[in-house]
């Protein structure tokens, strides 16, 4: 990730030979260093109580049974074993990766065309990105409940659109079939903006001398999109698509609120949306299974991990770094 | 736009040439017409939930049913506003949820900034290091530090009050921030650090004088994003607040459904939805130029 | 330009210092709620809608009067997850005094140890004498011989079911005294069905998948009294899980069929939006309880309360919610005084006049405290037939009070099987094989597919 983009500015080189500074340089030097602890450290500290501590903790904790009010005590790997014969474990397991698999490519690759469309040159640009951008400001909470009255089955507006349109109306927060597409759809509504910004940023970092030579050479839209604009894009995509993956798989309130307005850890029609997290808020602060609470989170943040080295592995094949190039 | 090559007679490749760019332009006007018409149908799309939004927030509960809908409600009920306020006391919820809002944004932007002054433009031992630490927590969930934090704050005795919410942004105010605001810092040329510690200019007055006032864009970039979530956040005051006057927007939001249990409510949720959606636009129309400018100049895309 | 800069520098500079200001205010408001209660001072925790508020506040008022030096401070906890918020709150050491507890919970706070017998307290207090109440009152409140609650709310629940609509579909109203047949109920319920397009479910082209008015809602959470009103059992005597069983099947078939084949009832999400409700207006009939006047006092139609129709044999249902005092109270006493007002006489004069109970105190049961000719429904004495002993059922009657202790994570096993039902997916043979071994399993041991409901247990004693 610390590779530069593209269109990253070019980093001021930060090294200067010691050598040729005049002496009394040591000094400033070291008051350099400990101005660097000093305004740093907010940041360590941070770093060390809310972060480090706690996922230590938590390991800890994950290891032992708990409740928030007694010692926990120390189970070994029971709360692990424990997994294996969970269901509900195993279905918040499938539907969160198949919400993942729905959710980041729709958001990536919408929000890709609309950043490219926008990128045409067309006049009113600012226009048309703030309604784009628009419902990116939507809090979750109100987006729950807007979304549950437009998509009531009964006397929400797509619905009725679609009868008008003659086509049949789904039950989309009744049906467990169509639980994970309507989170899908949500999650698309509210997201695609803040990505779509990324990627326009992006875009207007291309060089567009590339776009010119490829059009002398007479390459068609396609291949110019295919052969400049993705490649060129390839790191921002692979971005986005990290950022996607760790938001995605902790997708929270939406399904917290969509369901019983006024929540209640409710998953949806036949616990069809039980996503990972709202099974592992139902186990820390409903049923007060810290311990397993905690080893349902050390095996996200593996999973997460673990896809993360796995896309980092994977990009050598697809994503494409100018400085590599030069 | 005459292209001129030796041994091919100027005058037809010029011809070529224009024709050739001609054929570009029709393509390209093509192109922008059928742009124009995708990005403002799904414009459209996007905006149809807002237009249903306010609508509805301006329907009795008798006319939120008629079949088919009425998108312009003939007699709009300004009134659903008010009885919202009457039914729960949500200016002390906005009050709250900006005083969690603003709280935690101040010690967010303030020491997002610092640190990542310091890992951009300080050298000292270990910073890089622990900077690639920083970075690499964007991968822990945040459910891995919920319990132990829960936990902390319980034992500070800070359950439902607003610190849990507020005091760990004072602390380094999140890695994706000092990721993004360092790339940015360390776009603007060493040099003038270096000439400015000759001069004898402290870290500090560095940091205030020359770093800042470049990085506008930037800091309005984590103000804005930080400020929507903060603003926005459900999950942290549904665990750390529990008394009906901690409440923040978004409980209020789902308490006054609760209110209501079997009668419908849709049109005064819809209002409330309004109220809590209606600030953030406002805001970022005001901060909207700097914003953007900050989105393509900070070179979040890593 | 160079204005414009300035402004802005000043703009945030401006707001730098408020923000500041606000941070430090911010930090100087959250102070005062570490305070601790005082001693005249009690926090009564309250589950509910504005409905119920209602009543509480009008609770406190007459309160005052009897005693002036104590202060009820109301919590409202709007909203389904109240329970998880109040076990929360008891984690994390913010323990209110007492609460409205619900029969659907209590054993699961009673478990986590978070409630206070109160035997002692009602034996020394002449104003409790058990045989003066309703043989039902204490049920909820009862766990392994000790009693942790008083009977606050409830009774009994009826079919309420509204006029207005009845008499626009030329539909003869529902008799008070004779229930009418599961046939019967099926029938009325297509001609009060309508569709899109204004036909009604028993006419030819009935587009079921756009109905905008329901003929019954018919209390898919309660379940069980269609299984006792098929003749079938939820639980045995032993605590045998009775719901394989075919005349269990059949009963929550019947509430499937209410849905999916006879098209006369909402499916239960569609009806938790509540876009489609009684009080909407675009439900003709529903199953609901006696506490339920409380909130139709102000429907703007007119409606009228009916028993609930009979099946293979005829039953009713009914229960009590209590007022229980939490084991960690800083102040019992005034907690006590508060609860035990509410549940007095004087108290429950004041609940069954707005309308939230049939008084659980006998005498005020069968008199014009709650039979009020002026106010809604006509015929009330409907809500007392049901209580009816010869009929009467009441979740958990046969066995274990409250499942075992395990009502509502009862619900939360059996729920998601039973939508499977509702929405038509499966049939209730089916799922009936699952749901008996999962239920049984949490009665004998706590346990369900993994989710170790003991975990609870005592989250509270420290």
């Amino acid at each position: 990730m610390s590779t530069p983009g593209p269109s990253t500015q070019p980093v001021a080189s930060s090294t200067v030979a010691p050598s040729t500074r005049r002496r009394g340089w040591s000094a400033l030097r070291r008051r350099q260093a400990l101005d660097g602890y000093l305004l740093a450290a907010p940041a360590i500290l941070g770093l060390l109580i809310f972060t480090a501590y706690p996922v230590i903790y938590t390991f800890y904790l994950s290891f032992t049974e708990y409740n928030f009010v007694k010692t926990p005590v120390w189970v070994g790997l029971a709360n692990y074993q424990d997994m294996v014969g969970d269901e509900l474990f195993r279905k918040s397991l499938i539907q969160t990766f198949y919400y993942c698999a729905l959710s980041i490519p729709l958001t990536l690759v919408g929000s890709f065309l609309v950043a490219i469309l926008l990128n045409q040159g067309v006049r009113g640009i600012s226009f048309y990105r703030t309604i784009w951008y628009l419902p990116a400001l939507v809090p979750a909470a109100a987006a729950a409940a807007l979304w549950r009255w437009i998509l009531n089955r009964d006397f929400g507006i797509v619905n009725e659109l679609l009868y008008r349109l003659g086509l049949p109306t789904p039950g989309w927060l009744v049906e467990p079939e169509w639980t994970i597409p309507t989170l899908a759809l949500v999650a698309f509504w509210t997201g695609l903006g803040g990505t779509m910004l990324i990627f326009l940023a992006g875009l207007q970092g291309v060089p567009t001398h590339l776009y010119e030579a490829a059009a002398l050479d007479g390459a068609s839209a396609w291949r110019r999109l295919w052969n400049v604009t993705i490649p060129m894009m390839s790191p921002i995509i692979f971005f986005n698509l990290i950022l996607g993956v760790i938001g995605s798989f902790q997708a929270f309130t939406t399904v917290y609120l969509i369901y019983t307005p006024t929540g209640s850890g409710s998953a949806g029609p036949s616990d069809s949306g039980m996503l990972y997290l709202i099974y592992l808020y139902r186990n820390a602060f409903q049923y007060f299974r810290v311990g397993y609470a905690a080893a349902l989170s050390w095996v996200l943040f593996l999973i997460i991990v673990a896809l993360t080295l796995f896309l980092f592995r994977m990009q050598r094949r697809w994503v494409y770094y100018e400085a590599e190039a030069r | 736009m005459v292209v001129t090559t030796s041994g091919v007679e100027p005058d037809t490749l010029v011809e070529e040439r224009t024709t050739w760019f001609a054929g570009q332009r029709t393509r390209r006007r093509l192109g922008h017409l059928a742009a124009y018409l995708l990005l403002t149908a799904g414009g459209i799309v996007m905006m149809v939930p807002f237009a249903w939004l306010v609508s509805s927030s301006l329907k009795s509960p008798q006319d939120i049913f008629v079949i088919p809908p009425e998108w312009i409600p003939a007699d709009p009920r300004w009134e659903n506003y008010k009885e919202v306020m009457s039914k729960l006391p949500f200016l002390t919820y906005l009050r709250n949820t900006l005083i969690i809002t603003i709280g935690a944004l101040v010690g967010q932007v303030a020491s997002a900034s610092v640190s990542a002054y310091s890992f951009a433009r300080l050298r000292w031992p270990g910073r890089d290091v622990i900077f690639a630490i920083i970075l690499a927590t964007i991968m822990v969930p945040y459910t891995v530090t919920l319990i132990p934090t829960f936990i902390l704050f319980k034992q500070f005795g800070w359950i439902d009050t607003f610190f849990p919410l507020i005091v760990p942004y004072w602390f380094g105010g999140g890695a994706f921030n000092i990721f993004l605001l360092r790339q940015f810092f360390r776009t603007i040329p060493m040099e003038l650090d270096e000439s400015a510690r000759l001069d004898g200019a402290s870290s500090w007055r560095i940091f205030v004088e020359i770093v800042l006032p470049l990085s506008k864009p930037a800091i309005a970039v984590v103000t804005v994003f930080g400020f929507l979530s903060h603003w926005n956040d459900f999950f942290g005051p549904l665990v750390y607040l529990n008394s009906e006057d901690h409440r923040t927007l978004a409980l209020g939001l789902t308490a006054l459904q609760g209110l209501a249990w079997g009668r419908d409510a849709t049109h005064l949720v819809m209002a409330v939805s309004v109220i809590m959606i209606a600030p953030i636009i406002v805001l970022f129309f005001l901060a909207q130029r700097t914003f953007i400018e900050g989105i393509v100049l900070t070179g979040i895309k890593g | 330009m160079v204005l414009y800069r300035t402004t802005r520098r000043d703009l945030l500079k401006k707001a730098g210092i408020l923000g500041t200001a606000a941070a430090a205010t911010s930090l100087t408001w959250s102070v005062p709620n570490l305070v601790r209660a005082q001693s005249n001072e009690v926090k009564f925790y309250v589950r509910g809608d504005e409905a119920i508020f209602g009543v509480f506040d009008k609770l406190k008022e007459a309160f005052k009067e009897v005693e002036p030096d104590l202060t009820v401070n109301i919590e409202q906890a709007p909203g389904d997850d109240w329970h998880d918020k109040f076990l929360l709150k008891l984690a994390s050491g913010d323990v209110p005094d007492c609460l409205f507890e619900c029969d659907c919970t209590i054993t699961t706070s009673i478990r986590a140890g978070a409630l206070e017998p109160l035997d002692d307290l009602i034996a020394g207090d002449s104003r409790f004498n058990k045989s003066d109440y309703l043989d039902i009152a204490f049920n909820a409140s009862v766990f392994e011989e000790k009693t942790y609650g008083l009977p606050y709310d409830g009774g009994s629940l009826a079919v309420f079911y509204n006029k207005s609509l009845f008499e626009e579909a030329g539909v003869e109203l529902l008799d008070p005294k004779t229930p009418i047949s599961w046939d019967k109920l099926i029938e009325i319920g297509q001609q009060m069905t309508k569709d899109r397009g204004g036909k009604r479910a028993n006419e030819d082209g009935f587009d079921a998948g756009r109905i905008l008015q329901f003929g019954l809602s018919p209390a898919t959470w309660l379940p069980w009294v269609y299984i006792w009103g098929n003749g079938g059992e939820v639980l045995s005597k032993d605590g045998k899980v009775m719901l394989a069983e075919p005349a269990a099947i059949e009963g929550m078939q019947f509430v499937g069929d209410l849905i999916n084949v006879h098209h006369i009832s909402p499916s239960p999400q569609a009806g938790d939006t509540s876009t489609i409700s009684f009080q909407t207006g675009n439900v003709a009939m529903e199953y609901n309880g006696v506490w339920n006047m409380v909130r139709y006092n102000e429907l703007d139609f007119d409606w009228d309360v009916a028993p609930f129709p009979t099946g293979q044999k005829q039953v009713s249902c009914g229960w009590y919610s209590p007022l229980a005092i939490t084991a960690g109270a800083k102040n019992k006493d005034g907690a006590w005084k508060w609860i035990s007002f509410c549940c007095s006489e004087q108290g429950q004069t004041i609940v069954s006049e707005l309308g939230q109970a049939v008084p659980p105190l006998k005498k005020l049961a069968d008199s014009p405290v709650f039979l009020n000719p002026d106010t809604k429904p006509e015929h009330k004495q409907v809500f007392l037939d049901q209580l009816d002993s010869k009929i009467l059922r009441t979740v958990g009657d046969t066995y274990g009070t409250y499942f075992g202790g395990y009502r509502k994570e009862w619900g939360q096993v059996f729920t998601p099987l039973f939508e499977e039902v509702l929405r038509g997916d499966k049939k209730a043979a089916d799922v009936a094989p699952e749901m008996q071994q999962k239920l049984q399993s949490l009665l004998d041991t706590g346990k369900v597919a993994g989710i170790d409901f003991e975990a609870l247990a005592c989250t509270t004693c420290g």
